[in-house]
């Protein structure tokens, strides 16, 4: 298992406030440790983290002396608070300036601090320096002070004991939960939309093809109709038109006959066709040619004939009568 | 507030995809449905439809003969002009037919022809088209500078 490093949040917008809000992220008994959200998001990357106030208060409570001075400096601030009833009564952050001596920054927050109501006399200062501080000598600063001083450095790795780094884990697992829970809700509702959506698209493309379908249906019907209405006239019709091409052939062929046999001696001046029957009238110069065609050749088909030839110049006049016995 | 926070979310969001659900995706998809099965329907209907055209066209195919009609007396005078120029159609009668309601008009023709030829060529003319037209008796022809034709004619109508 991998060894968990911790940090401080190592930065001078984190505050004190006696009672909750939506920027706490530690809770202490009493007190509250607030810092801003996007300030939280910045240091995420580094969790599990630590307040500067939290460690000072661990070791406040490791000792409780009554009238001590926390200080912790780290490469960007030092953080100096004091503590009263297991509650801090005066703290601040300064910002850490390598040619600034540290006894002058806290001789500072000394004057600071005396100048606060209820303030008392400082008799202990406990200084505890993170790794890359610069070197900070006890005898210096209490000679400087007048104060006694104890002066330790903070393991990392003893960080992640401090109780009240689960605070802010804990936020940060509650963020996250939201966070996880928002983006499920958000993909269950992208899913939903996009499902009606696509069902919507259906119902269009649906509605499209159905109005095709109808429209081909309406031209196809009327094509049937007209098919229908044709089928049913040829079913009436083709009967009469078999008939009168028949009728039609036959009148031909007869008509046709009947001339043929006109002698080249001879030419009609009246021809009269019936159903059984014809009437033939014209002019022959041979009497004989005449006879033999129409005389000869019809006598087998028709059975009533009448013939008369009268004489006249040149020629003869002829009138033919014909009829098939019924 | 922050603790109950993904808890509202949950209750939210089930409120939302219920809403949504019963007020917009329901009705959404019934109307899916239906337009599904009315889709089926027409496509049935439609089916049906190209069936019968099919079978149609192929009860007709069964008959060979597919008549020319004459729509109007105008459409007859045209084909006799064209045949006999200046001609005359002489309206005659009209009956019925049979059972099957066939109209037959009768009209006489009146020409005049160079030769018995010109009358040949209109007959095998109504002949080979399929005309529903029957040329009748009497038939006659009489010489004069022309030939005067005269004969009948009956047409078949639905």
């Amino acid at each position: 298992m991998a060894k968990k490093n911790c940090h401080f949040l190592d930065t001078h917008e984190q505050y004190i406030v006696s009672a909750p809000t939506e920027n706490t992220v530690v809770e202490h008994e009493g007190w509250y440790i607030d810092v801003p959200k996007d300030v939280i998001e910045k240091f995420s990357s580094l969790s599990p983290l630590l307040s500067p106030w939290s460690y000072l208060y661990a070791e406040y409570t490791k000792q409780q002396p009554k009238h001590a001075l926390y200080i912790l400096a780290t490469s960007n601030y030092i953080y100096f608070v004091t503590f009263q009833d297991s509650k801090p009564f005066y703290y601040a952050i300064k910002k850490s300036q390598k040619e600034l001596p540290l006894a002058v920054v806290i001789e500072e927050f000394l004057k600071d601090f005396y100048g606060q109501e209820k303030s008392y006399f400082i008799e202990q200062i406990y200084v505890y320096k993170s790794d890359d501080i610069v070197l900070i000598i006890q005898e210096d600063l209490e000679e400087r002070l007048l104060i006694p001083v104890k002066i330790e450095r903070v393991e990392e790795a003893s960080l992640c004991n401090i109780p009240h780094l689960i605070s802010l884990q804990i936020k940060k697992q509650k963020s996250s939960l939201s966070k996880g829970v928002f983006f499920v809700a958000f993909v269950l509702i992208l899913i939903f939309v996009g499902y009606d959506g696509y069902v919507r698209y259906k119902v269009h493309s649906l509605q499209k093809n159905i109005q095709h379908t109808i429209d081909s249906q309406v031209a196809l019907a009327n094509k049937n109709n007209r098919l229908q209405s044709q089928l049913m006239k040829i079913k009436k019709i083709a009967p009469y038109v078999s008939k009168s091409k028949e009728h039609n052939t036959f009148v031909i062929s007869t008509i046709k006959h009947v001339f043929d046999l006109i002698p080249p001696e001879a030419y009609l001046t009246y021809a009269e066709f019936h159903n059984n029957s014809f009437i033939l009238k014209g002019f022959t110069k041979s009497k004989k040619a005449l006879m033999q065609s129409l005389y000869v050749k019809l006598a087998r088909s028709f059975s009533k004939k009448r013939l008369i030839i009268k004489k006249n110049r040149g020629g003869y006049h002829f009138e033919a009568i014909y009829e098939k016995s019924l | 507030m922050k603790r109950i926070a993904p808890f509202l979310i949950v209750i939210g969001t089930i409120v939302v995809l219920y809403s949504f659900f019963e007020f917009v995706l329901k009705s959404d998809i019934e109307k899916l449905t239906q337009l599904q099965n009315k889709y089926k329907l027409q496509k049935t209907v439609l089916k049906f439809a190209q069936e019968n055209r099919k079978n149609l066209k192929e009860q007709l195919e069964v008959f060979a003969i597919k008549p020319i009609e004459i729509e109007s007396q105008k459409d007859l005078k045209n084909l006799i002009a064209k045949f006999f120029p200046g001609a005359q159609l002489s309206f005659l009668s009209i009956a019925q037919k049979g059972n099957d309601g066939v109209k037959i008009e009768r009209f006489l023709v009146q020409g005049k022809i160079e030769s018995p030829k010109e009358f040949y060529r209109f007959v095998d003319f109504l002949t080979k088209y399929n005309y529903p037209i029957m040329v009748d008796y009497p038939i006659t022809f009489r010489k004069a500078k022309k030939i005067e034709l005269s004969f009948f004619i009956e047409i078949y109508q639905d």
